[in-house]
């Protein structure tokens, strides 16, 4: 029989799941809104972060913070003011697989995101775009919080409202001029109608005791 | 605290543990399906000869049939040629669940909806897309301590084509490839026609439980 501690610490590492999912929603909703500031809330700070985006890799929080406030921006800064009008981009997170370590310190994630993204660029240019993408996440628990620690970024698919995702142009990625720290270093596969769907991107995470049995997967 | 507290909060853990269980085990059959790791998709399954797997096309009846469904009629990955697969994404997603863990922790039912964006290619063409959408209901068995699904059931909304309306499609009762069911679906493919009422309990949603029986 378990004792009331070992009982409690279960209880935690269901609860951690909860968490973590939670915190893949608070990430899309506020990224709709442009709230990128409070990312840096959602994100632990330790110098061993990694956000990997279609366009390329970003190290440490230093990355993080100059990818979401510098090449995306936040709706606070008067630079983007423009861009801010006729901008929505919403993506929905769904079809999880977590698994929280059985040292409770660490989780994975994964999801399939289905969206849409809509940018002015003229008034006969806007329209909307279909944007389905995945991510992998790696979470950990920092002085009681759970927090993003590496992200990567799988795109599935991105065609006006009104094109087959098969008969888009072959994707490059979507943001010019970034200040990632380096390309990525494993390609990601975006729909091609001439390629065959990967098998591991993402894999969907397997139970595991800590991270270090792990690593970075994604 | 009690042993008898004890035994009683150890079993409401792993009631609540087999509700994320299930949950991701329906993650995973979506992860291995698109990426046609359908070997692995088998091994989400029981091994008991009363798995029942009824896609919009018909019914698999026992293990056999559910091992025939997806390593025969789909095929795994690893057993193709490369080419078979090129331009081919059965990318489906789940969402919306409402799970329910029976009283003694031995069995639990689940229902989805899914939405899709199916690819298919027919020979040399060029791939085609579709929306598709639908429901699941799962009921999942626990088997020698580890969670596994025991009977699925897949409820068509529609398979279109990515510019033709639902309401233009005809009903989702096909597949693309050649299929060895062992038996017609034993619910209707609910077919949007402009005047049939949606029908209700299909699946029905599931209500707390004592046992499976």
């Amino acid at each position: 029989m378990k004792t009331a501690e070992q009982l409690a610490f279960e209880l935690d590492r269901l609860g951690a799941a909860q968490k973590c999912e939670q915190l893949m929603s608070v990430y899309v909703s506020l990224h709709a809104e442009m709230r990128h500031i409070e990312y840096m809330n959602l994100w632990t700070h330790r110098e061993d972060c990694k956000l990997e985006m279609p366009w390329g890799a970003y190290e440490g929080f230093a990355g993080v913070e100059r990818c979401y406030l510098k090449d995306h921006g936040d709706r606070s800064m008067p630079e983007i003011q423009e861009l801010l009008h006729g901008l929505l981009c919403v993506h929905c997170i769904g079809t999880s697989v977590i698994e929280v370590a059985e040292d409770g310190q660490t989780a994975r994630g994964v999801w399939i995101s289905p969206g849409f993204e809509t940018a002015n660029e003229g008034p006969e240019e806007s329209q909307g775009m279909w944007a389905w993408s995945k991510y992998g996440v790696d979470f950990i628990l920092e002085d009681g919080q759970w927090k993003i620690w590496k992200m990567k970024v799988y795109p599935l698919f991105q065609a006006p409202y009104d094109t087959c995702w098969t008969d888009v142009p072959p994707y490059d990625g979507f943001m010019l001029d970034t200040t990632c720290d380096h390309p990525l270093e494993r390609p990601i596969w975006n729909y091609d109608p001439n390629g065959r769907y990967p098998d591991d991107q993402p894999a969907p995470p397997a139970p595991y005791k800590t991270y270090d049995d792990v690593g970075y997967t994604w | 605290m009690t042993d008898a507290n004890l035994e009683a909060l150890t079993h409401e853990l792993q009631r609540q543990m087999a509700i994320h269980d299930c949950k991701n085990l329906m993650g995973k059959v979506m992860y291995y399906g698109v990426a046609w790791l359908n070997q692995k998709l088998v091994e989400l399954w029981s091994q008991r000869e009363d798995c029942l797997l009824e896609m919009p096309w018909g019914i698999y009846d026992g293990r056999k049939g559910v091992e025939r469904c997806y390593l025969q009629d789909f095929g795994d990955r690893n057993a193709m040629d490369e080419n078979q697969l090129k331009g081919i994404m059965m990318l489906y997603t789940v969402d919306t669940p409402i799970v329910e863990v029976a009283e003694d922790g031995q069995t639990a039912k689940g229902v989805w909806v899914s939405s899709g964006a199916d690819t298919w290619r027919e020979g040399d063409e060029h791939p085609q897309g579709y929306w598709r959408w639908g429901k699941y209901a799962v009921d999942f068995i626990l088997e020698d301590g580890v969670w596994k699904i025991w009977h699925m059931r897949f409820y068509p909304f529609f398979l279109t084509k990515y510019d033709v309306s639902w309401t233009e499609a005809p009903a989702y009762d096909w597949a693309f490839f050649p299929v060895t069911p062992d038996r017609p679906r034993e619910t209707p493919v609910y077919h949007y026609d402009g005047q049939s009422v949606y029908p209700t309990g299909q699946p029905a949603i599931p209500a707390p439980y004592a046992h499976y029986e």
